[in-house]
């Protein structure tokens, strides 16, 4: 099988020749920086660093370890607002196209935010008057045809989107962590017109780039986290009422304008919402965080079948920053073990590799996973 | 007529105006302050935190009932300070440095405060020194440290460190919170206590102070 081939399969859930393995094909299965200096020493790579998410400091990862770790897929990230309002406001602080301004503490490792541009007692007419970006930029699309026509003419590697994020990150930044989760109880109309603000902008620029290179891709990916360590961020009366049928319209965008499975990443447990994302068009579900509540992922494996697949790896929290060598290897083989037969199954990191991982579980991770022979293969 | 039924359900329900018309209307009837903050604010929280741990209620929620129950306590704090009354203990609490996340930090210091405890709040990205700093300025017996990311755990480390170089470790109780923390951590950098959530930290730090009451 080629790389896409075997990529295809498992995410229709027919049974690929090998568990397909993902690096550096979302924004969400990369490394920071930190970690992928470890890689690129490793393998004696030089080419400076280019980040494919500023606030995480998450880095495209160079083609050259890629084939070399024999990865089944690429990335094809978005380009850049040509009006971008985007500007460093000093070495360690910077305002995105939303507005939205970032510090990267001293002692951290990521960019965070200190302040909320839309947060407080606003009236609607904030929401309104925001000065959004615009989503038919046509920077937003440069490169992304060029990019998966490299693609098909230099690998045979599968092709993964990345579309913007539908509308609960961009509002919880905008709005302020607090004041988004009381809205859901004080003012859900102030919530639900930032929600469709906000939806606005991000449907239309999915809408473009979809439309420039939909046809093209074989997996489209969008994140919303709406998980925690031991269950929803909000009830599932409030995820019901007021974000699935938002997600729905999004989801349902994405069919209409492209084949490619669609592929939603959240954080967290959503063990409880996991029928409602099958509902409303999630072909594979991203991490899949094993140690958060409901989450172990070869009883999701069990319980959906081939319902909805899964992308995702060894527990971030403990094994793979803490377990040995041998620990990690056993946890690739039973995931492989448990979530390979019949496809349905994506190996990745679970999430972003962060800093703090060793060397040698990173290349165990990934030339374990595939070298490793499952018993329903031999 | 104003109740402490109707009290702990506007809490519950983040009704703001009406839990201090409800509190205010306590107030006229005659009862003390300490009650309407035992028998109000700490059961409404208790009921509530009791239903986070059990996964029936939700960060909304838990954060709506907090800042009503902040808002009760505008009006009774000042009551209690002129008559006299001791609160139960300082408290110092903080995000520890290099971290900014402070959702679960600031719903433990409303719980906190709700129990009747003095809470100082530091923020966020909160230096070892500032909090040794602090505790000496304000001879608080505890110490609370939250964070959300596993690598600003260390600050945590450092932190306790800070604590011993000052001559603090035994004088003080140290608890710590946050996702990515742990007991074993907490044995392993020498904390007290590691809460899995607000309502752990506050039954903790009501099981540290008879203790110690300042150092």
């Amino acid at each position: 099988m080629t790389h896409r081939e075997r990529l295809l399969a498992a995410v229709s859930h027919r049974q690929p020749d090998r568990v397909p393995i993902d690096l550096g094909g979302t924004r969400d299965s990369s490394l920071v920086v930190e970690a992928y200096e470890k890689l690129k020493n490793h393998f004696g790579i030089a080419a400076r660093n280019k980040l494919c998410d500023r606030m995480m400091r998450v880095v495209e990862v160079d083609e050259k370890i890629l084939q070399t770790l024999d990865i089944d897929t690429r990335a094809v990230f978005p380009g850049a607002l040509t009006q971008s309002s985007t500007k460093d406001l000093g070495p360690d602080s910077y305002q995105d196209d939303w507005g939205v301004i970032r510090v990267h503490p001293e002692g951290s490792y990521y960019y965070d935010q200190r302040e909320f541009p839309l947060s407080g007692e606003i009236p609607l007419s904030a929401i309104v008057r925001y000065p959004w970006p615009d989503p038919d930029d046509p920077g937003l699309i440069r490169g992304l045809k060029g990019r998966v026509q490299w693609i098909r003419e230099n690998t045979d590697c599968a092709a993964i989107l990345t579309l913007p994020a539908p509308f609960v990150h961009i509002s919880q930044y905008l709005r302020g962590f607090e004041d988004w989760f009381m809205d859901f109880i004080l003012d859900s109309r102030r919530l639900e017109a930032l929600f469709d603000a906000v939806l606005e902008v991000t449907l239309q620029m999915a809408k473009n780039k979809l439309q420039e290179v939909g046809e093209d891709v074989d997996i489209v990916i969008c994140a919303d986290d709406l998980g925690t360590q031991t269950g929803l961020q909000m009830s599932r009366e409030h995820y019901v009422k007021y974000i699935k049928p938002r997600h729905e319209k999004f989801f349902r965008q994405v069919h209409e304008l492209s084949p490619a499975k669609l592929l939603f990443h959240t954080c967290g447990s959503v063990a409880n919402i996991i029928d409602d994302l099958i509902e409303i068009g999630v072909d594979i579900l991203n991490p899949v965080q094993p140690k958060a509540a409901g989450m172990d992922p070869i009883a999701l494996k069990k319980k959906y079948r081939d319902r909805i697949a899964f992308w995702g790896g060894p527990d971030p929290q403990y094994t793979l920053p803490r377990g040995t060598v041998a620990e990690v290897k056993k946890a690739v083989e039973d995931l492989v073990e448990g979530m390979g037969e019949g496809g349905g199954y994506v190996l990745s990191s679970c999430h972003n590799i962060q800093p703090d991982v060793p060397l040698e579980n990173i290349l165990a991770l990934f030339q374990h996973a595939r070298e490793y022979v499952p018993s329903y293969a031999r | 007529m104003a109740s402490y039924e109707k009290l702990m359900d506007v809490i519950q329900e983040g009704d703001f105006a009406e839990t201090q018309t409800q509190v205010r209307a306590l107030l006229d009837e005659g009862k003390s302050p300490n009650e309407i903050i035992q028998k109000g604010i700490i059961e409404a929280l208790d009921v509530v935190g009791k239903k986070f741990s059990e996964g029936e209620c939700f960060i909304p929620e838990m954060l709506v009932a907090a800042r009503a129950s902040k808002k009760g306590l505008e009006i009774l704090k000042p009551l209690l300070v002129k008559s006299g009354f001791k609160l139960k203990g300082k408290i110092i609490l903080g995000t520890v440095k290099g971290d900014l996340h402070d959702i679960g930090k600031n719903i433990v210091a409303m719980m906190l405060e709700g129990a009747g405890f003095e809470v100082i709040d530091l923020g966020c990205d909160v230096a070892p020194g500032k909090f040794v700093a602090t505790l000496k300025a304000e001879k608080a017996p505890i110490l609370a440290m939250s964070c959300l990311l596993t690598t600003t755990m260390i600050s945590m480390k450092n932190t306790m460190d800070a604590l011993k170089e000052a001559g603090l470790i035994g004088k003080i109780k140290v608890m710590i919170g946050g996702p990515p923390t742990t007991e074993e951590f907490a044995r392993k950098i020498g904390a007290d206590f590691r809460g899995k959530d607000a309502c752990e930290a506050v039954e903790q730090a009501r099981h540290f102070i008879p203790e110690r009451e300042s150092f």
